[in-house]
């Protein structure tokens, strides 16, 4: 009786927790302090803009353009906390928690996957919560369409959309 | 030094997937020399180390040092060079191109390496940025060789050429069979690509995308030279259904819609062939000047008695050309 009191007791601590995570990993007030959002866009075989994009809590984002960008090397801007907000927004939209891991290339859940398409690492650390999906965009997938549409908007709300843009050498 | 497609074929056999011979290594934005690497590493070649290009299970390629000791494959821990930076695609084909014994000069980007070899005099661009199934007639002609060069133009990457490829034959030549190519970043090699890294397309067009199109270089040194003998009746005016070829004697032809006046007039037309000397015929490849269109191979019947008038064969459809003058 005594061991069944005790799981019940650590089952409901530890749905708690779950509970805790994921509603403080995705709040829609406070930003956590431990927020940085993290996003690699890698190169494709005919050609495309390789960046990095960290964003933080309070709105400070760095840029590194390293090839086929219209900035390269590293850059500072700042944006305002509401979009912050809005990003981790559209993380919560998507259920980034649940999702799987790796999408399209060598992982599951893809029809077919397209060819010259980069590979994007997407990272989320926030209220102790942490995770990253590598996404292979030309996975085709209603899963992978919903990633693809924010990574496309954290480019935009980041304010770096203008670097990241793609740019070749003549 | 004569054209040596073997070569170039036997170099790619070795080298598609791994590091070229000259130990360096194409990455954005230059050139990464394998000698650090090796050091840093613990990698000398003297052990037997080497740079191979290898699937992940998250990424398309990484470069990582490898070697096999008694059937075992060992590797470094380490990546020597990621996915984002691999850009090796025509340092890989500039390789190839000086091993088959053509001059060239030695280059990571392949919009330089593709408008060198097409304004080089020994070659023949027989398409330029055209569709797939336009240069599928090429490769049905049989006049596009193992050792030969695809660039790779992409309108909506820059407008440029953003990728090179070396082509490295056909299964068969049966009409409508694909050839394939080799290249870097992603390594392919026609036919044994999937046996290394899962992926399955290394057809000499690589993949269609939106705005891409593709060049096809020839390098005509070591084609069968067009007979004078041939040249003597095939020179000059002809007309040919409602258009009209003025076939020079170095061995090309123009074709316009305006009808000449004269034998001695010459004209630029707007399409341009190159003419190959066959067995018993002739092959004209015919491109439009201003690039894109269609590709039109035709066969002209040669060493016939009435040389004023030739069967010539445009696909399945048979047509006669008329000399004018």
């Amino acid at each position: 009786m005594k061991t069944t009191l005790a799981t019940i007791i650590r089952c409901a601590i530890a749905s708690f927790g779950l509970l805790l995570v994921s509603t403080s990993a995705m709040s829609q007030d406070v930003i956590p302090l431990d927020t940085i959002v993290i996003l690699q866009s890698g190169a494709c075989e005919m050609g495309c803009p390789v960046y990095r994009i960290v964003i933080f809590a309070d709105g400070d984002v760095l840029f590194q353009g390293r090839s086929r960008v219209r900035r390269t090397g590293a850059a500072l801007t700042k944006i305002d906390p509401d979009r912050v907000q809005q990003i981790l927004e559209r993380f919560k939209q998507i259920d980034f928690n649940r999702i799987e891991d790796i999408y399209g290339l060598h992982g599951t859940g893809c029809t077919k996957t397209l060819p010259d398409q980069p590979i994007v690492i997407l990272s989320l650390s926030t209220g102790g919560f942490s995770k990253t999906v590598t996404h292979h965009r030309g996975c085709v997938s209603d899963v992978s369409k919903s990633i693809s549409l924010l990574e496309d908007s954290i480019v935009k709300l980041s304010n770096t959309g203008q670097w990241a843009k793609a740019q070749w050498a003549k | 030094m004569p054209i040596d497609r073997a070569a170039a074929i036997t170099y790619a056999t070795k080298f598609w997937n791994r590091a070229c011979d000259d130990e360096k290594i194409a990455i954005t934005p230059g050139w990464l020399p394998l000698a650090d690497q090796r050091k840093h590493m613990h990698a000398p070649a003297s052990d037997g180390w080497e740079v191979f290009f290898v699937a992940t299970p998250t990424t398309k390629e990484t470069a990582v040092f490898r070697r096999t000791v008694n059937g075992v494959v060992e590797q470094k821990p380490h990546v020597v060079v990621t996915n984002d930076q691999l850009d090796d695609c025509t340092h890989y084909v500039s390789r190839c191109v000086v091993k088959e014994g053509i001059k060239v000069t030695e280059t990571f980007r392949a919009n330089e390496l593709i408008t060198s070899l097409i304004a080089a005099d020994s070659t023949k661009v027989l398409a330029e940025r055209v569709a797939r199934d336009e240069g599928q007639k090429i490769i049905d002609s049989s006049i596009f060789k193992p050792g030969d060069i695809i660039g790779f133009y992409n309108k909506s990457k820059g407008d440029r050429y953003s990728h090179s490829a070396m082509f490295t034959g056909p299964a068969t030549s049966t009409p409508g069979v694909v050839g394939g190519l080799t290249c870097h970043s992603s390594c392919r090699f026609g036919g044994l690509t999937k046996d290394w890294n899962g992926d399955a397309d290394d057809g000499w067009f690589l993949y269609e995308l939106d705005g891409q199109s593709y060049t096809l270089i020839h390098f005509s040194e070591d084609d069968a030279a067009l007979m004078p003998s041939t040249m003597k009746w095939l020179a000059g005016w002809w007309q040919v259904d409602k258009r009209f070829y003025f076939v020079e004697e170095r061995g090309s032809a123009r074709s316009t819609t305006r009808k000449p006046s004269s034998a001695r007039e010459t004209q630029h037309g707007d399409s341009r062939a190159y003419l190959f000397q066959g067995k018993d015929q002739v092959t004209f490849i015919w491109r439009s000047l201003h690039g894109g269109g269609a590709i039109q191979v035709e066969t002209w019947a040669a060493g016939i008695n009435d040389q004023t008038t030739v069967k010539v064969q445009i696909g399945s459809a048979q047509v006669v050309a008329r000399r004018m003058f």
